[in-house]
Parts: C-alpha cells; structure tokens; sequence
C-alpha cells in the first residue's frame, strides 16, 4: 500500500522532475558540442566495437548461418535494456550525495530523485530503439511480440528504481559504492547476454551467465524482440523487480529523515 | 481563537556520534546486544512542547548549538523525531537557506523558475509570479542574462524575491534574512509582515535580536535543546540576555590561553599572576557595561632598586582579535581628574599593580587582556598577549543596532527654542 503512495509521489512531482531533468540538459549540455546525443551515440558505438571485436577479429559465429548484422542486431537488442541499466545503476550511488543541498534544505522529494538518470537512460535508449525498428524492418525480421514491451519496461523501471533507492542510500554511508558499482557493471556486460550468445558459449558457460541476475532481464527483453519465451527468466525478473522495489521503497522510506544526519 | 497549526508534543531528538561513520552504525546493527558501545547519544532536543496558532510570527533564539536548527527541521519533516511528536497543518514551505537550484549558467528567468520549483510552487505559479519577483528584485533588464554576469548584490536580490515570492500557509525562516543589504532586508521584513497579515503563520530563527524583536509578537528561547522561556519578545529577549551572562561568564574566551606565557621582552620585570575582580574584590570573569572592572599584576622585578616601567593595558575582542580599548601610562584619562595624564610607575622588586576602571564601557563581548611592561623607548621588558579571558554584557535592553563596541561617558540634557525669538 505505501508502494503505492510512493509511485503516486512521484506522479505528483512529475513537473519537477521534468523541469528538473531539463535543467540538466540544458546545464550540462550547453557547452557540449553534441549535447543531449551522447545518450544515443554512446550506446550506439558500443555496439558497433562489440560486433567488430566478435565478428571480424573473433569471427565468433552466431546460430550457423547468422552474419555480423545479424549479431549486430543482436547485441542492439540487449544494449537497449542494458543502457537503461547501466544509466541507472551507475549514477545512483551519487544520487543523494551529489544533492546534498537539496535533500538537506527543502523538503524535497528524494524518491524522485533516480528518475532523472532513468528518463535520460530510457530516452537513449528509445531513440537506439527507434534505429533497432528501422534495421529490423531492413532486415525482414519484425515481430508480433513487440507489442508486449510497455510490460517489461515497466517491471525494469520498477527494479531500477528500486536499486538506486538501495545504492542511492548506502552511497552515502560507503563512498566507495561508485566505484565498486562501476567496475562491477563494467564486467557484468561481459557475463550477460548482450554480447554473449547461447550459441557462442557452450551450456555451461551459459548457465553462469544466467547467474547474473541482469541476465535474465536482457533475456526477456530480447523475447518480446524476437518472439521467443523463456518462462523462468520471466519468472525470475518479475520476481525479482518486485521484491527489490519493495525493498527499495522501504530502505528509501525508513532512510529518508535518517539521511539528513549523516549529510 | 485561531486554530493551532504547528503542534509540538514532548519532542526529543537523538544524535549518535560514530567514531567510525562507515563501520559503527554497522557494528551497531550487528552487535545490537550492546549496540550502546558504538556511539555517544547527544540530545540536541529535550522534551519540548508548544503550540503555535494560524497568524502568529513566533520567533526562536538561543545561543548557538542549543537546538533551534535541529527543532526547526523536525518540524520541517527533515529530521525524525525520537520522542513525542509534532503535527503541522498547512502547506509548509522552510527557507533554511537561499539560493537553492541557482545555477551561474542560466538566465534570471530560468533561475526564478527552478528556484521556484524547488521551493515547493508548481511552475504555473512561478511564472504568474514571474513579473512580481522581478520588479521585487529590481533588477531590470539583467534578467535574461545569465546569472553569472550579475554582480553579488543582484544575485543577493534575486535569490531573496524568488525566495519571498512564496505564499505558504506556514513558513519557517533560518537566519536567511541575515544576509544581505539592510534595505533589502526592510524590505524582505515588509514582506514578512504582509504574509502574516494574510493569515500565514511564521517561525523565524535567529541570531539578530533585534530583528526578532521587531518582527514577532511572541518568542521562544531554547538553551541546550529545552524551552527556557516562552512569551512576549521584550520579556523573553532579556530573559536570554540575563541567561547568556550567567552562561558566557561560566565559559569565558575558549581561545584565550589561561597561562602566562611571555611573548617577548627582557624578562627584566615579568608579571607573575593577573587577577580580575569585581567591586567586591571577588575574582570573576564576567561583567555588567557599567561595573567597576580591576585588574590586579602581580610582578616581579630582577633589579632589587626602584624602577620607573611603563604599562600598558589593551583589551582585545575575542570575535575577530580586533584591538577596541587600551590603557596606555605613556598617555592615559587619569579618571578622578578627569585629565589626560602621562607618567610612569614606580616598582620594586616584587608587587602588584592595581589598574581601575570604573566604569568598564565595553559592550557584549567576550575580551582578553594584552599586557605589556615597558621602558619609554620601545624596550619591552615583558609583553603578554590574549590572556585572563573575561565577559562583559549589557545588564538589560539591547541596543538598537547591531554591534557597537562601547559605550561613551555623556552628560544629556535637552534646551528648548522658543518660537517667537
């Protein structure tokens, strides 16, 4: 129930969260050439180095017949997702510690605070889809399931917000929380799906790589992409989004007050 | 009688000290059987209660550290509260500081607007607002230019009128009219009074007693996290004047070293020991504008013969260490005759020098004593600097303004004109 009223927060300062989101833009972007396309162009890059390293140097091999731009569509499939994580993630142990001055003197709403990295995440990664459609139009490979997003993204935007309450909250108390986060999401990409293929690893690899519980959010994005179902994945991600935003809300609920102590 | 909107019931508020702020609140959780070993409990708000009803401007003063802070932003909702509670009804906005979302980059328009946001309004409002808060901040053309060209009164003006433009239903204010120039300040007091005249209600946190006594019917002294005094604003301002007194007098001059350590000099004539007293002849350290102050050197000299020294007397404020009285024997106000006088004193081996002034003419301040033994010529026989800390207070009403550093002796008297000559 007071989930529910934290949601309801937000939706109430969704003005300010706006407002607030476009001061960034235009604060951070003013004297940057390119401005608000890095979100795009970075991810964007990224894909291109993976399917250059994978496929050319590598000449790692895709389901048989599958050609680099198929596992450039690939990787794009899961980058989608995984920019908006690693926008999140990322960012949110410096969250409160970054605003100290508007968490100490307003009565300002933190619970809104991560949804600033999660709206610039989700714009990058709407655009990078935007391009995904167009190449999956070229490529002849549209499916029905994509329909479906809305429900996945939501369960993410769920867990996201939940874990940068969590790390949002111990980045004050550990300071070194950004640069373990950091490097830890470094590596995870490496023992995820976005690069990684069943196909390209044998089962055993696999099954570490599902280890990873960021797995098997890349995995049920990349169902609703190509029409595929893995239950246990879709199981695992919903359960799991669920239980770290409550989780999340109540950290962030219990902290809020007790926050201004230590800042 | 108007309704109460601020309700505090009992209210306490821990702190935990850590040692070791990432490890303790840890350690603490997980030993939680003598979780008591991980920190030190400071109440900062002991049991405190009162009631504050729609339209009142109530004001909060105390020393510092006792709690007016930590009071007001658990009213705010920024702090729990660990014992008793605290209900507030209305649309609360809290101005704990200025200036907040400012940003050097963006122009005066885009400045009002997300300091406006931050401040609890919904954009509409700001930008109804918008025409108000420049006019109120008087700064013309400048305000689609970017913050950063405007010199720090414009940006002091600008953040105060965004800041003002709010109409909470309670306001709570924290030194933030401090700053700035005094006729920006009139007119941000002017604007306090409007709100209030439309039924807001105000608490306002100060040091400036002055202003609180201008601005609030009603006032709250808190002293070490507990209500001493609850009332109208004469009374209760010099209940906090005669509580500072007793209180300074106990701690005088932190800064000041209590021991008599020579700086410079020969050493020839040294003072061995220095003694304030009273009118009684009891030692003290702290005094009324107006008391009988002595000073009591105890010297020693190492020539056995009659020697003439000069002394010489200075009294630094321990605020800033600024230099505000002295006494000097090379050129002196001989009080008794009421002349300047110049001349030596004459000592022997081993003696006191007993130096009176009557009246003490310093006002509320902390001050410390630099002495200096001296042959005419600039040759010091001993020098002794910021030592034999004391406190002197007004005895009653404050002064009008700010902070003067002494009283002048005046005869007053009026003479009437008449009209026709």
């Amino acid at each position: 129930m007071m989930a529910f009223r934290t949601m309801f927060s937000i939706w109430e300062n969704r003005e300010l969260i706006w407002e607030m989101a476009l001061r960034d833009v235009k604060g951070g972007s003013k004297g940057a050439l390119l401005g608000l396309l890095w979100v795009v162009i970075n991810p964007l890059i990224q894909v291109v180095a993976y399917v250059v390293i994978v496929s050319f140097i590598f000449k790692a091999k895709l389901k048989g017949s599958s050609g680099p731009f198929d596992y450039a569509l690939y990787v794009l499939s899961g980058m989608i997702p995984w920019q908006i994580i690693t926008r999140s993630i990322n960012e949110a142990p410096m969250l409160i510690r970054s605003n100290t001055e508007l968490v100490k003197q307003v009565i300002y709403p933190i619970e809104t605070l991560p949804m600033n990295s999660l709206l610039f995440g989700s714009f990058g990664a709407f655009i990078n889809f935007v391009v995904f459609l167009g190449l999956l139009i070229v490529g002849g490979q549209f499916h029905w399931t994509l329909i479906f997003l809305p429900i996945p993204l939501l369960f993410l935007w769920l867990f996201l917000l939940g874990v940068s309450w969590i790390f949002c909250i111990t980045g004050v108390i550990l300071k070194d929380l950004k640069e373990i986060v950091a490097v830890g999401m470094m590596l995870l990409i490496y023992f995820s799906p976005v690069v990684i293929s069943d196909t390209m690893v044998g089962e055993r690899v696999w099954a570490w790589i599902l280890l990873n519980p960021l797995s098997h959010i890349i995995v049920s994005f990349r169902d609703v992409f190509w029409g595929s179902f893995h239950i246990w994945s879709w199981v695992i991600f919903f359960g799991m989004s669920t239980t770290v935003f409550l989780y999340g809300h109540y950290v962030i609920h219990r902290a809020k007050r007790l926050i201004n102590e230590y800042i | 009688m108007n309704p109460v909107v601020i309700s505090v019931q009992h209210a306490s508020k821990r702190f935990k000290l850590y040692q070791d702020i990432v490890m303790d609140p840890i350690k603490e959780h997980l030993f939680f059987w003598r979780k008591e070993d991980y920190y030190r409990e400071i109440w900062a708000v002991k049991d405190v209660s009162f009631e504050i009803r729609k339209g009142e401007i109530v004001g909060v003063i105390g020393p510092n550290g006792a709690g007016k802070t930590t009071l007001l932003k658990m009213i705010a909702g920024l702090l729990d509260v660990d014992r008793g509670a605290i209900r507030v009804d209305g649309k609360m906005t809290a101005l704990l500081t200025l200036g907040l979302g400012f940003h050097l980059e963006f122009t005066g328009r885009e400045n009002i607007l997300y300091g406006g946001m931050l401040l609890g309004m919904s954009k509409k409002e700001v930008l109804n607002k918008m025409p108000a808060i420049i006019e109120f901040a008087e700064i013309g053309d400048y305000v689609d230019r970017p913050l950063r060209t405007y010199s720090s009164g414009m940006r002091a003006r600008l953040i105060f009128a965004t800041s003002m433009s709010i109409d909470p239903n309670i306001l709570l204010v924290d030194e933030a009219l401090a700053t700035g120039d005094s006729y920006f300040v009139q007119k941000c007091s002017k604007r306090i009074e409007e709100m209030c005249r439309s039924g807001a209600t105000i608490l306002y946190v100060s040091h400036n007693l002055w202003h609180v006594q201008q601005l609030c019917d009603r006032v709250l002294l808190i002293h070490r996290g507990e209500i001493m005094g609850d009332g109208d604003s004469t009374s209760v301002v010099s209940k906090y004047h005669r509580l500072s007194f007793d209180e300074e007098k106990k701690h005088p001059m932190i800064q000041a070293s209590p021991d008599l350590r020579m700086i410079s000099g020969t050493g020839e004539v040294i003072v061995t020991d220095i003694r304030i007293k009273d009118i009684h002849g009891k030692e003290t350290t702290g005094f009324h504008t107006g008391d009988v102050m002595t000073i009591e050197l105890s010297y020693e000299s190492l020539s056995p013969d009659v020697k003439e020294v000069n002394l010489f007397v200075g009294f630094l404020s321990c605020r800033d260490f600024a230099y505000v009285g002295e006494i000097n024997t090379a050129e002196y106000i001989e009080r008794d005759q009421r002349e300047t006088k110049s001349g030596t004193l004459k000592i022997r081996r081993r003696g006191v020098i007993v130096v009176t002034i009557n009246p003490i003419l310093l006002l509320n301040n902390h001050y410390s004593l630099w002495i200096i033994l001296y042959e005419q010529g600039h040759h010091y026989y001993s020098e002794y600097k910021n030592v034999k800390p004391f406190f002197v207070a007004k005895s009653s009403n404050p002064t009008l303004k700010g902070d003067a550093v002494c009283w002048l002796p005046a005869s007053l008297s009026t003479r009437d004109i008449d009209a026709g000559s």
